[in-house]
């Protein structure tokens, strides 16, 4: 498989080329512009508006405001650059596999299919960060010693019958602070409806396999949220939850207090600020606490609630 | 924590004064005393002022908090499973902090029970809300009696406590924070983050004397004069007294009568110290098994009481004692080491001459 060659529909060119921007993000540091999105321009060709690229983007952008890493599809940060300034410019990429396994790695267009990457590994989901070139990627997982594609994402077949995943990075946009990002998301919205068949790569509808949430005749609401008919994955919903970071496990209420000054805490590490603790509800009353910092001190509130 | 008479006192000196005050001291000696003197309390008196209360908060506090509507019972618990003093009310409906629960108010609110005879079982499910609104409650125990020089004309200052939330930003002056703990007769002023709605700390007497302290213990020199010419403290006749043989209800009345947080306890026939009685000690309501024992706890001897205080840990409101002859300096020392709420002055006797609070020390330099 490692010769293995793609061919992806309307390319734009820089599919098989390995990206010289190799190093990957420490994936705990979660960039706020990584956005999810649903790579929709080589959706079902059962969609029936046939929007355009852009139009999908969008769609993805506004239903992922803010929340990134909720969605089981590809992440892919927006970017600044425009896409006439494409051939320096990268996009740092978050790929993610949800599907089990002890040791997974990806391999794929990115890096000419020469070495397969282990992904970081994060409860039971995958990750890795790459800046990818613009255009268009094919990519595939190596869970355990088999080759698999991601069910929940862009998929294509090569040549051969294979199937790829696939992800296409040539228009993100990068976000730029709610402002901007809001008179963007109006200024679309605005247009979406008159251009909807308006300028495309041509693409769109026509190729390749439909990921599982890619899927038929998806509307986007006023907000840009989907409603959609396919059935969540089972990996999705029964999978443990992330384990709390160990560092949340120091709760500083929790210590035996100083008996010279029972108002006085441990320091706090600041990562501890701003996190809501809280205790068992008990005589129908509940105690929440939350440090904050004021100057170069802190303060914990412990407040008494009835519920 | 405070010996309220004492702020009344400042002025009233004790007829045998040997170092004399500002005026009666013509010798160049004297007179030099007299400037250093000065140099001292006006140190303090523009540290004071050039300190924020943000200097006085710990690098790392814990407030309590308790919305209006949880019962003043589980309230109080809460209050002794934190091993506080005192905690802001938040009211949720209207969106803002109403006052300050303290544990002698819970005190106060089981000496109303205890007085009315009325069942104190019923206490269990009253929210805090609800006592603070009863209005028989309010001016019967939890009205504090208004300071000496407020007395005339402003009889609602006392009851003003509960209804109105008196703060300050934590960027204010320490001056302006002592005095309003001073003018209000309040001991635990909240400290605000400065234009939001979060209680940072809730400062007393002895937060401020704490930092005053640490600032100034090394300067020996300014503060040689004794606690006693300085006119800091109740001394004589002023001072009021309790004995072992009275029941905790008798003496938390005559502390509620005089306004003071505090009183010594001496033997009647010896007129030893015995000891000290704080109205925030709570001995007899942690040993109670209900509010119902609680309530007769209140009619036992202050005798039975102080033999099961607590010795493993000093707290603020242990006897620590002085003379007359300790100078300030001696006693910011002292401080430093124990921060005591109080010293009683006692003499080659042991018998009782005065009360030096903290708050009297703080006021000195106001």
């Amino acid at each position: 498989m490692m010769g293995n060659q793609h061919t992806v529909p309307n390319s734009g060119g820089s599919g098989g080329s390995a990206s010289g921007h190799g190093g990957s993000r420490p994936s705990g540091s979660a960039p706020v512009g990584y956005m999810q999105t649903h790579q929709q321009q080589y959706g079902s060709s059962s969609s029936g508006r046939g929007r355009a690229s852009s139009d999908a983007e969008m769609t993805d952008m506004t239903a992922a405001d803010g929340t990134p890493y909720m969605s089981g599809d590809t992440p892919i940060p927006l970017d600044l650059a425009s896409i006439s300034a494409a051939e320096e410019d990268t996009v740092p990429t978050v790929f993610r596999w949800e599907h089990g396994g002890r040791n997974v790695y990806i391999t794929g267009t990115f890096n000419g299919w020469s070495r397969q990457i282990p992904m970081h590994r994060s409860g039971n989901d995958f990750t890795y960060i790459h800046n990818l070139k613009r255009g268009k990627h094919a990519f595939k997982f190596i869970v355990d010693d088999e080759w698999r594609f991601a069910p929940d994402q862009p998929t294509v077949a090569d040549i051969e019958g294979r199937i790829n995943n696939f992800i296409d990075v040539t228009e993100f946009k990068a976000y730029r602070g709610d402002k901007e990002f809001e008179t963007e998301r109006t200024a679309i919205n605005c247009t979406k409806w008159t251009s909807a068949s308006g300028p495309s790569d041509g693409g769109e509808g026509a190729s390749a396999s439909t990921g599982k949430k890619g899927g038929a005749g998806r509307v986007a609401d006023s907000d840009g949220d989907v409603f959609g008919h396919s059935v969540p994955d089972l990996d999705e919903y029964t999978k443990e939850p992330p384990p709390l970071p160990p560092h949340l496990r120091h709760i500083i209420l929790n210590k035996p207090p100083q008996l010279q000054d029972t108002a006085a805490l441990p320091v706090p590490q600041h990562v501890a600020l701003n996190h809501l603790y809280c205790t068992a509800i008990k005589d129908n009353m509940m105690v929440l606490g939350i440090t904050q910092r004021y100057k170069t001190k802190s303060c914990t509130t412990v407040y008494y609630s009835p519920c | 924590m405070s010996h309220e008479t004492s702020s009344g006192g400042l002025g009233t000196l004790q007829p045998h004064n040997p170092g004399g005050l500002a005026g009666s001291a013509p010798s160049g000696m004297l007179g030099e005393r007299e400037v250093v003197r000065n140099t001292g309390k006006q140190a303090i008196i523009s540290f004071l002022g050039s300190q924020t209360c943000y200097s006085v908060l710990r690098a790392s506090g814990k407030v309590v908090v308790f919305d209006t509507r949880i019962p003043i019972q589980l309230a109080f618990y809460a209050l002794v499973e934190h091993d506080m003093q005192a905690a802001p009310l938040w009211d949720p409906k209207g969106c803002q902090f109403v006052g300050i629960l303290t544990v002698t108010d819970f005190i106060d609110v089981l000496r109303y029970y205890r007085d009315t005879g009325a069942d104190v079982l019923t206490l269990a499910s009253r929210s805090i809300a609800d006592i603070f609104a009863d209005e028989v409650i309010l001016n019967s125990v939890l009205k504090k009696n208004p300071p000496r020089h407020y007395a005339d004309g402003e009889s609602g200052t006392g009851a003003d406590q509960h209804s109105a939330f008196m703060s300050v930003d934590a960027d204010a002056t320490l001056d302006k924070a002592c005095r309003l703990l001073h003018d209000q007769t309040m001991d635990f002023l909240p400290v605000m983050l400065p234009s939001d709605m979060r209680v940072l700390a809730t400062i007393t007497y002895t937060c401020v004397l704490e930092h005053l302290v640490s600032n100034f213990r090394e300067q020996r020199r300014l503060f040689d004069d004794t606690i006693y010419d300085l006119g800091i403290g109740t001394y004589g006749e002023d001072v009021v007294v309790a004995y072992p043989n009275q029941t905790l209800h008798e003496v938390l009345h005559t502390l509620h009568l005089h306004g003071l947080s505090a009183v010594p306890v001496i033997d009647e026939t010896t007129k030893k110290i015995r000891g000290v009685y704080s109205r925030s000690d709570i001995t007899f309501l942690t040993k109670a098994s209900d509010a119902e024992d609680a309530v007769s706890n209140l009619n036992l001897t202050l005798e039975v009481l102080m033999a099961q205080q607590r010795t493993d840990v000093t707290t603020p409101d242990a006897l620590h004692t002085c003379s007359t002859r300790h100078t300030l300096q001696s006693v910011f020392e002292y401080f430093a080491q124990w921060k005591f709420n109080r010293l009683i002055c006692v003499d080659e006797e042991e018998r009782v001459v005065g009360v030096v609070s903290a708050r009297d020390l703080v006021a000195y330099f106001m």
